[in-house]
C-alpha cells in the first residue's frame, strides 16, 4: 500500500472518530468528550514542542 | 533548532557551564511561552460569549476549521500561509552574548513559537485555541506546556554534543533527528485534524 493510500487511511479514520468524539459531546452524551477537548491541545502542545527540535 | 544546540554548549568547558547554558535557555523559553499564553488568554477573555455554555460558537468553529486546514497545509494537500517574524534566530546574538546571554536570548525568543520559520502548523491552533478559551490560566498552562516540551527536548541533545566533543558524532546525531521530521508533522497533523473536527462538531 503506497504511502498517500495509508495517509488517506488514516485521515479517515482520524476524522471519524473526531465527528463521531464531537456529536457525542454535542449532544452531551459524551461527558468525558468534552473534558478532551480540554485535555487534547496538552498533548499537541507537548508533541508540537518535541518536533520542533527536528527542524533547523 | 537542532542546530542550536551546538552554539548552546560550544563554549562550555565544564558540566556546570552546560548546565547553566541549558538552564538559562531553558528558562527562557518556557517564560516567554507562559506570557505569550496568559496575554492571549486575557485578551480572548473580552470575546463576546455566543454559546449558551459560555462558548464562542463562532470563534471555537473557525479555530477547528483552521486546525483542519493547517493539517491538510502540513500534509501537503494544500498551500496556507504560515506568518513567521524571522527565518532563524540571528547567529550574531550568539557571536555577541555568548554563550549565556545568547543561551537566553536563543530561548525567549523560541518560547514564543512565531519567531522563526513554522515548520508545524500546531503552534498556530495552539495560540488561537488560547485566544479564544479566554482563560488565563489555561493560555498560561496550554502555552507553558509547549515552552515545557520545547526547551527540555534540547536537553538530551546539547549533553551528547557535549559530551561526544566530536563534531561528526554531533552532526550524525543532529541527522538523524531531522530525518525524523516528516514522520514528527504526520502525526502533528492527525492530532489536528481529530481536535479539528472534533472541536466543530462539538460546537456547532
Amino acid at each position: 500500500m503506497g504511502v498517500r493510500v495509508r495517509l488517506f487511511a488514516a485521515i479517515v479514520c482520524v476524522a471519524a472518530v473526531g465527528s463521531i468524539g464531537g456529536m457525542l459531546i454535542h449532544t452531551h452524551s459524551w461527558v468525558i468528550g468534552s473534558q478532551a477537548l480540554w485535555v487534547l491541545p496538552f498533548v499537541l502542545a507537548m508533541l508540537t514542542g518535541i518536533a520542533k527540535t527536528t527542524t533547523v | 533548532m537542532i542546530s542550536t544546540i551546538g552554539s548552546l554548549v560550544q563554549e562550555t568547558t565544564n558540566r556546570l557551564r552546560w548546565l547553566l547554558a541549558t538552564g538559562l535557555y531553558i528558562s527562557g523559553c518556557i517564560g516567554t511561552s507562559l506570557i505569550v499564553g496568559t496575554v492571549l488568554g486575557w485578551l480572548g477573555h473580552f470575546l463576546p460569549i455566543t454559546g449558551v455554555h459560555g462558548v464562542n460558537v463562532l470563534a471555537q468553529s473557525l479555530v477547528g476549521i483552521l486546525a483542519i486546514g493547517y493539517a491538510l497545509s502540513d500534509m501537503n494537500f494544500m498551500r496556507l500561509p504560515r506568518p513567521y517574524i524571522m527565518f532563524a534566530v540571528p547567529l550574531a546574538w550568539w557571536r555577541r552574548w555568548r554563550p549565556y546571554g545568547a543561551a537566553l536570548a536563543y530561548g525567549a525568543a523560541l518560547g514564543v513559537g512565531l519567531t522563526t520559520y513554522v515548520s508545524f502548523a500546531g503552534v498556530y491552533f495552539l495560540l488561537a485555541w488560547c485566544f479564544v478559551q479566554g482563560n488565563p490560566a489555561y493560555g498560561a498552562a496550554l502555552m507553558g506546556t509547549y515552552g515545557v516540551a520545547r526547551a527540555l527536548a534540547i536537553l538530551p541533545g546539547t549533553w551528547y554534543v557535549f559530551r561526544s566533543r566530536c563534531a561528526t558524532s554531533a552532526l550524525e546525531c543532529q541527522d538523524r533527528i531531522l530525518y525524523q521530521k516528516e514522520r514528527a508533522r504526520m502525526i502533528i497533523a492527525l492530532v489536528m485534524i481529530l481536535l479539528g473536527i472534533g472541536i466543530v462538531f462539538s460546537v456547532l
